[in-house]
């Protein structure tokens, strides 16, 4: 029997024939049944995604209506479980690092001259003789990792400085997530979006990044989801995976 | 609730039962708790606010009736417990019942909205890595027909394995969802 077909019958809109033998059939054949215990919870998810039209949404609620526990569960069940593509993630030296130690990473607590703005150009730039051009933020990198759920591990540390104006988030993908577009975006707890734009890769010491330049005031102390799409073009993006950061600034 | 207090499950009628489902004990045993959750299953499909209870009372019903004579041809069991499962549902919905707030909008507080889903975080946490990007993948809401059997073929098992274990890892996260919510 089609999915459609079992949600037609969890929805009543089958005949009381159509039903009665249905019905029969669930009672001894313990695939039909698991398949329709899925329809269901499918049916759940399409009502908290917004997916079902008017009069499906009628029936959903005539016949599921007062099950709040459940829907409550998919409509946090779907924020999760949407569109992620969810991608094994090889750790590295410095992944490791930051999680096993807790990492903080301070950011932004100093001001260098125009221009500095990646960690190779500082370099380059202090050997340069330094001009009476009046100071602005850096924007200091933070280097992170995709990983393949938001409820992995611990949220890696981020740390801003009330004089940083923007945060570059040096973002390492899974090798194998070679696309000719990228997309990132900022999400609250709550699921808003704070931030999001096209981003551009490159290779980096063999690793394949992104990096994501966000306003630092988008940031407000909290935690956040980063989320990294990518596709053949800015039209057709899946998400690659994303990692939770919680931003702090000091007192 | 019941609708024959004075009628008690006997041990010979429950045998009767055991009886039809599987001439061997053991297995007749779990074919009984299969069939149970299935009545619980019609049970909420058809609305019922409590299917735990009227599953048993459906079961106990159907035993009853086979030790009182009644025959059933093995090919004719789903019809015949569905039968009596829908009659005890009947007689249930004639009972009063608290007025509910049936269809009504989930109405809450952002801090209420949020906290499903911290509780969720915190239960897809404890699930092991694979398993969680299991559920996350199966429930992801694309096409599921195609992209349900290409997991399972990826997976190497049947797709109806892989749709028992991902609904148990469901209900699991559900359960635990409920429990972490009740605390908060």
């Amino acid at each position: 029997m089609t999915e459609a077909g079992l949600q037609a019958y969890l929805l009543g809109k089958l005949t009381e024939p159509e039903a009665e033998q249905l019905e029969a059939r669930l009672l001894e054949d313990d695939d039909l049944f698991s398949q329709m215990e899925t329809a269901e919870d499918d049916l759940f998810d399409a009502f908290a995604r917004g997916t079902l039209d008017a009069g499906d949404r009628e029936r959903f609620l005539e016949r599921f209506g007062a099950d709040h526990q459940r829907r409550r569960f998919a409509e946090a069940f779907v924020a999760r479980a949407s569109s992620r593509k969810v991608v094994p993630f090889v750790q590295r030296r410095w992944v490791e690092l930051a999680a096993a130690a807790g990492l903080v990473i301070a950011v932004g607590a100093y001001l260098l001259p125009r221009g500095t703005v990646t960690d190779q150009a500082s370099t380059a730039t202090r050997s340069t003789p330094v001009t009476a051009a009046p100071a602005a933020p850096i924007t200091p990198s933070v280097s992170l990792a995709l990983g393949s759920s938001r409820a992995t591990g611990a949220p890696a540390k981020v740390t801003l400085d009330r004089a940083a104006a923007r945060v570059d988030f040096r973002i390492r993908l899974n090798p194998a997530d070679k696309y000719p577009a990228y997309a990132a975006q900022i999400r609250s707890r709550s699921d808003l979006i704070i931030w999001g734009d096209v981003v551009q890769p490159s290779t980096e010491g063999g690793d394949l990044i992104v990096h994501a330049t966000v306003p630092v005031d988008r940031l407000p102390p909290g935690t956040y989801e980063i989320a990294v799409r990518g596709g053949a073009n800015a039209a057709a993006l899946d998400d690659l995976g994303f990692v939770t950061i919680e931003v702090s600034r000091p007192q | 609730m019941s609708p024959n207090p004075e009628w008690a499950l006997t041990s010979g009628a429950f045998d009767r039962l055991l009886a039809i489902l599987d001439e061997d004990r053991d297995a007749a045993a779990v074919a009984y708790g299969q069939l149970r959750q299935r009545v619980v299953g019609l049970l909420r499909w058809w609305g019922a606010t409590d299917p735990d209870g009227l599953a048993d009372l459906t079961l106990d019903r159907a035993a009853r009736k086979l030790d009182e004579g009644a025959s059933v041809a093995r090919g004719d069991f789903g019809a015949y417990v569905r039968g009596v499962a829908r009659m005890v549902f009947f007689e249930a919905a004639r009972q009063p019942r608290p007025v509910g707030l049936v269809g009504e909008p989930l109405v809450e507080s952002a801090a209420a909205e949020q906290a499903p889903l911290d509780c969720l975080d915190d239960c897809l946490a404890m699930l092991d890595a694979g398993d969680r990007r299991l559920v996350l993948r199966y429930y992801d809401g694309r096409d599921h027909s195609t992209e349900r059997r290409q997991l399972a073929r990826d997976m190497g098992i049947t797709p109806t394995a892989l749709r028992l274990r991902t609904h148990r890892l469901r209900i699991r996260l559900e359960g635990c969802v409920s429990s972490c919510l009740k605390r908060k």
